[in-house]
């Protein structure tokens, strides 16, 4: 007789979601979904709307990367404008991005994922979280809350304010920078790079506590996705969509973001709200590949900075042969905040981002836009088409956490079989099936366009259906 | 004294955006001296830092009690949340908790909240919101400037005469912790809150 184990709901992740384990007659784990019980549907209720209220109308997906949507959003409407969009504005959108991949990964980084790290994954889950961190290591906790702090001021002074800000319009940005503003922002960029430094050599210390996860956390091959510049080095704003093998051999290099469905589409599983993406040419589920800073690590050849490109050679160096793991997803995080410090400072030391010209107008000049960034999470895409009038007819978002949704699935079932056997669960347990998730940072309000709460579920299901075991948070 | 002023709520969301937009008229005053105003959509985690700097923290919020357009004060004593709680649905108090984790610093601070009565979609207050803002600028300023004090008494609630600052009494009466009490009027009327 088979069983299900139901791990419900989620913790420490952006959204609500559960986790059912199938067992079977021999007690052993047989299969693992991870379920996304949230839907909101941004893409229907858009249509209607004229394309310029497109940036502002996606931002509100999320509270956590709403500039990721503006981003995608605001180069689809480049799109539609068939404008050159002045350079200034290109930098300093990829700055308020830079911004955005500070905070989000600080956040995902110490809030959600460094209770595991410095209490253990065994230890009592009323003290594994911020709260007991902050008790355990207060500096770590104030360094996390002042990288994040960095982060969201960078967006507020480019943009107004931190959450959903509206500078980023059709055409450019909607007011240039201000000396007193850049220099605010450069002030603020050592203090953030001397904390990350100081926790990339705390967390590479910190691995050997982890093998068995590192082991387990979704470590298989697979394909990866994401944004390569001109030279090979990590992008995050423009660039060709790159989409590398396990071996790292090159699929697709495409600097057109139109093509995209040429080379991935997403199925549908009634269980769950959230679509799974993946290579065409490979079919579903077999095309499984993975986004996200990990994936942007294997991409690239070079970060491009030469404090992260220090770090990526000494990560490359250490990971061995659980290079394919998604616990170093975390690694990869810290990796790109060093990186997006860097890249803030460069760009913003060039007198050109002074510039006031910022914005190109014009009226609609095409029907279909699509613009293609890379969130915190991974790759996002959003496709529009619209009537003559510039009244959105459709909308088409592709969220880096849909492009993961296949390895998360594999990811869960595999720390499952490593760490789950009979009918009870323990908090280890539990909690291991969770972080597989947490390592991958999943936004589920992104991911399905939902009004989501933070909770995680775990059932254990018998094959007749009975529930044999549920832990809920 | 440092003062932080932290309004906040969705300015979205009818009367819930009350307090940020106190927070934003506020910040747009040059005359304040050594006033840090912070007008966000809700609390976070990072404000810690900001209140470990302060020596007074004002948090300005809607609220959901009583009758709409109600004005009022209490001290605000740190008192640890629930982790989960942290992240979409942190208290002023559980905010202080945190400083004081962090920081090993807690500064007195005062919750002023203004009773809304819609909170739909919409950009716009309510009659009682909108006939209430000037009383509770007058108050948020003189709590700023030490004129009145929420705090000499942790933990009780302080209430604010009708027709104050044009009347020329004391316009906060401590009420301790019992249910708020009337408030006697020079015209003799019985009023509750402000």
């Amino acid at each position: 007789m088979t069983r299900n184990i139901v791990v419900e709901p989620v913790t420490r992740i952006e959204g609500h979601a559960k986790i059912t384990l199938q067992l079977g007659d021999d007690g052993h784990v047989h299969d693992a979904r991870f379920h996304v019980t949230q839907v909101r549907g941004f893409e229907k209720f858009c249509e209607g709307r004229p394309f310029y209220e497109m940036p502002s109308l996606m931002a509100r997906i999320c509270g956590i990367c709403p500039v990721s949507h503006l981003m995608a959003s605001a180069k689809a409407c480049d799109a539609l404008l068939a404008v050159r969009i002045p350079e200034t504005a290109i930098q300093l959108r990829r700055v308020m991005n830079l911004g955005q991949i500070i905070q989000s990964h600080a956040l995902s980084f110490f809030y959600l994922s460094s209770p595991d790290f410095l209490l253990g994954m065994d230890s009592d889950p009323a003290k594994r979280n911020v709260i007991g961190l902050i008790q355990a290591a207060p500096q770590l906790g104030r360094d996390g809350i002042r990288l994040r702090q960095i982060g969201q001021t960078i967006i507020e002074l480019l943009g107004g304010k931190r959450i959903h800000p509206a500078w980023v319009v059709p055409g450019g940005v909607s007011e240039p920078l201000s000396k007193e503003k850049r220099d605010q922002i450069l002030t603020m960029l050592p203090d953030a790079q001397a904390i990350v430094l100081g926790t990339i050599d705390w967390f590479r210390d910190e691995l050997d506590h982890f093998q068995n996860e590192i082991a387990s956390f979704a470590n298989f091959e697979s394909m990866y996705m994401g944004l390569v510049g001109p030279n090979g080095e990590i992008e995050h704003y423009n660039g060709a969509l790159r989409l590398v093998d396990p071996k790292g051999h090159i699929l697709v290099d495409d600097r057109n973001p139109f093509h995209y469905a040429d080379y991935i589409a997403e199925a549908i599983e009634p269980w769950t709200y959230l679509k799974f993406t993946y290579y065409k040419p490979m079919g579903y589920p077999n095309g499984l590949y993975r986004v996200g800073p990990l994936a942007r690590l294997k991409v690239a050849e070079r970060c491009g900075t030469p404090l992260a490109d220090e770090k990526l050679v000494e990560f490359r160096s250490i990971v061995g042969e659980a290079r394919n793991s998604s616990f170093h997803y975390h690694y990869a995080r810290l990796i790109e905040i060093l990186h997006a410090v860097e890249k803030v400072k460069e760009i913003l030391s060039d007198p050109e981002i002074l510039n006031p010209r910022v914005r190109a107008h014009a009226e609609p000049n095409a029907t279909e836009g699509v613009g293609i960034s890379e969130a915190p999470r991974g790759t996002l895409i959003h496709h529009y088409t619209t009537d003559d009038n510039g009244l959105i007819t459709s909308a088409n978002l592709i969220i880096a956490t849909g492009h993961n949704n296949l390895a998360m699935n594999r990811g869960v079932l595999q720390v499952a079989h490593r760490f789950v056997n009979g009918n009870q669960l323990t908090e280890g347990m539990l909690n291991r099936l969770e972080a597989v998730i947490r390592a991958f940072d999943p936004c589920l309000s992104c991911s399905t366009h939902a009004l989501g709460h933070m909770p995680m579920e775990v059932e254990l299901v018998a094959p007749d259906g009975t529930i044999v075991d549920e832990r809920r948070r | 004294m440092s003062v932080l002023v932290l309004g906040y709520g969705n300015a979205s969301c009818g009367d819930d955006g009350v307090g940020w937009q106190l927070g934003c008229d506020l910040d747009h005053d040059l005359l304040l001296e050594n006033v840090q105003v912070l007008a966000r959509h809700q609390l976070t985690i990072e404000l810690a830092t900001e209140i470990s700097a302060a020596e007074l923290v004002i948090f300005v919020d809607a609220s959901i009690d009583g009758t709409p357009g109600e004005i009022r004060c209490v001290s605000v004593e740190p008192a640890p949340a629930s982790a989960l709680l942290l992240f979409h649905h942190l208290t002023p108090a559980a905010l202080m908790a945190c400083a004081s984790a962090l920081y090993g610093v807690c500064p007195p601070a005062i919750l002023l909240t203004i009773t809304g009565g819609a909170f739909g979609y919409g950009e716009q207050f309510s009659d009682a919101v909108r006939k209430a803002l000037p009383r509770a600028q007058a108050l948020l300023r003189a709590l700023i400037e030490g004129r009145l004090s929420g705090n000499d008494s942790p933990g009780h609630e302080v209430a604010m005469v009708e027709g104050w600052p044009n009347d020329t009494r004391s316009p906060l009466e401590t009420i301790g912790s019992d249910p708020i009490r009337p408030v006697q009027t020079e015209e003799g009327e019985k009023e509750t809150l402000v």
